[in-house]
């Protein structure tokens, strides 16, 4: 299967590692395997790069639906997967929105839970700093906001 | 930082489900992410949270016009009149009363009010409402008389969301009342698809009417009866209206006095029943004879999954009585005889039985007193049969002989995953013999061992750090 990212390279992949893509694999059953490449113009190469390693490395690995993994806690990452999200913040967010975009369940789930562990445990101001987030509440809001939902502060 | 769609947020802050702590920080951290969490956040607030004056207060908040009228007649200031930002309530799926209850209360006192029943009521009362207007996705709803309050009552006669109801009556003024509030709701056939009246002691009058209207309610599939003392004629009167009804399927009468002969009423009434799936008859006394009809009635149903008997005095006769049914039923899944003396001729006959069953996945055989010889015959068992996954034979004086054959048994079973040898005065060789039996089986999950001063097992170190 052939793959083209934005900036127009070329990737061949096996087709099993392509279909852990729901994207690529509907898109593969519906026009067939022809020599067209197909074109992936949210997706930068480095980034389809990492995406390919991944599938790669989980191509046997089982199709799990939506149902059976709700309850994953956020620290059963295995040493392979937390090697490969050893990464810079700009590309672990890139990684998401590729993972979101090719439905590839289990990295977007890897992903998300990554950042999650960056967030836990840290206040507000240190999780809009390790982010670069504006905090764009008044501070009558934001006042508001932590007493209605001080309740759950604790625990 | 590179900006996510709002559904990869949310299965960011998914990772956070019940982690409040740190929900609770992210909510600060600006308005998007604020607007993500709160409907986390808000989806089902645990005990603590209810009985949480903060918690209270918020909910206050959100109160409209109508429910603050309620609390109109006692002088009560509510703390500000100030919109919240947000409809945190539309988003609760779980509410108790009596967790709101206790929150009212310490809220009433921290406010300087006194605690006396009528207002602390009219808050609650004014809060389930409220919740019952604002939460778009109630399910699940724990109430007691407030049910015959006419506004509660009104408003959950047009709820389209509640599935699940516990209704504890302890206030025998209001039984009759409440019972002809769940009648109206039954007739209605509301979204409520399963209903717990256990420990009301409702008895078999008071039962009565909410049992007739069952044959016009197709939506409730589970009822549970515990606790109601609702008797051979309470039973009849439940047959009776069971038999018009075909949606019910999951049924529990743990203890509610139904003896040999209400045993017998319900074996006729299952042995034709095409409907129940799960039927618990747990501590009602039904002896050698109720134990025997519902075996009897086993060979015929083919519908049923799951039967708990536990104590009910099934003895030796009832157990070989349903271990033939064993031989020939071939949809029950789960059994559970614990607390019966079946002692080791009813072991040997269920163990007899489960090298032809095909169909049992959980046997629970809990104080059953088989000794050395019926653990013998169930290890033998296990060596044959292929389909039992969980078995639990604690506190049955298995021994070193029963503990033994059983470890030797783990050797050629291959499918059962979970094993109960609790408190069965087993020696340090069974521990040995365990330890390697575990070796070689690759699919036994959890073996519990261990036990108490009286009927401990004495595994020794080495079959103990063995198994570790």
């Amino acid at each position: 299967v052939k793959l083209t990212s934005s900036e127009g390279t070329e990737f061949i992949i096996d087709r099993k590692v392509a279909e852990k893509s729901v994207l690529l694999k509907n898109m593969l059953e519906d026009v067939g395997e022809s020599d067209m490449a197909i074109p992936l113009p949210n997706v930068t190469g480095p980034i389809l790069n990492k995406v390919i390693d991944y599938c790669t490395h989980h191509r046997d690995d089982p199709f799990v639906s939506q149902e059976d993994d709700s309850k994953k806690v956020s620290d059963d990452i295995d040493d392979w997967d937390a090697e490969f999200c050893k990464v810079d913040q700009g590309t672990l967010f890139e990684l998401i929105l590729s993972a979101n975009y090719l439905d590839i369940k289990p990295l977007l789930d890897l992903t998300c839970k990554t950042v999650a562990n960056m967030i836990k445990g840290k206040t507000p101001d240190e999780i809009r700093k390790t982010f670069n987030i504006t905090n764009d509440f008044t501070p009558e809001e934001e006042e508001h906001v932590r007493k209605e939902n001080e309740w759950c502060e604790e625990r | 930082m590179i900006t996510l769609p709002n559904e990869c947020y949310y299965l960011i802050f998914n990772n956070f489900q019940h982690d409040y702590k740190n929900l609770f920080s992210c909510s600060l951290v600006n308005r998007q992410w604020y607007r993500i969490i709160i409907p986390i956040l808000w989806n089902e607030p645990k005990e603590h949270h209810f009985k949480d004056i903060k918690f209270i207060r918020t909910s206050l908040l959100t109160l409209n016009a109508e429910e603050q009228a309620l609390l109109n007649p006692f002088n009560i200031t509510l703390t500000s009149h100030q919109k919240p930002l947000f409809e945190y309530t539309s988003y609760v799926t779980f509410v108790s009363k009596d967790y709101l209850d206790y929150g009212v209360k310490s809220w009433l006192h921290y406010q300087g009010y006194e605690t006396e029943y009528k207002l602390a009521n009219a808050v609650t009362c004014s809060l389930i409402v409220m919740f019952l207007r604002a939460s778009k996705n109630l399910k699940y709803l724990s109430l007691n008389e407030l049910i015959c309050d006419k506004i509660i009552f009104e408003k959950l006669y047009e709820n389209t969301t509640v599935t699940s109801m516990h209704l504890y009556l302890y206030n025998s003024d209001f039984k009759p009342k409440a019972t002809d509030a769940l009648v109206n709701l039954f007739y209605k056939n509301s979204t409520l698809t399963s209903l717990n009246l256990s420990s009301n002691q409702l008895g078999p009058e008071g039962i009565k009417p909410l049992l007739n209207a069952l044959d016009k309610n197709n939506v409730l599939n589970s009822l549970n009866l515990s606790s109601n003392q609702l008797g051979l004629e309470g039973i009849k009167t439940l047959l009776n209206a069971l038999n018009k009804n075909n949606v019910l399927n999951s049924l529990n009468l743990y203890n509610n006095q139904i003896k040999t002969e209400g045993g017998m009423v319900l074996a006729k009434f299952l042995s034709k029943n095409t409907t129940l799936i799960s039927l618990d008859l747990s501590s009602n006394n039904l002896g050698s004879d109720g134990g025997k009809a519902l075996a009897d009635a086993l060979c015929e149903n083919t519908t049923l999954n799951s039967l708990d008997l536990n104590w009910n005095s099934i003895g030796t006769r009832g157990a070989k009585a349903l271990a033939d049914a064993l031989c020939k039923n071939t949809t029950l899944t789960s059994l559970n005889l614990s607390v019966n003396k079946l002692e080791s001729e009813g072991g040997k006959a269920i163990a007899d039985a489960l090298c032809k069953n095909k169909t049992l996945k959980d046997l629970n055989l809990y104080w059953c007193v088989l000794r050395s010889a019926g653990g013998k015959a169930l290890a033998n068992a296990l060596c044959k049969n292929t389909t039992l996954k969980s078995l639990n034979l604690e506190l049955n004086l298995l021994r070193t002989d029963g503990g033994k054959a059983l470890a030797a048994a783990l050797c050629k079973n291959t499918t059962l995953t979970s094993l109960n040898l609790r408190r069965n005065e087993l020696e340090p060789e069974v521990g040995k013999a365990l330890a390697n039996a575990l070796c070689k089986n690759t699919t036994m999950t959890s073996l519990y061992l261990g036990g108490d001063s009286v009927n401990r097992n004495n595994l020794g170190s080495e079959g103990g750090t063995k198994i570790a």
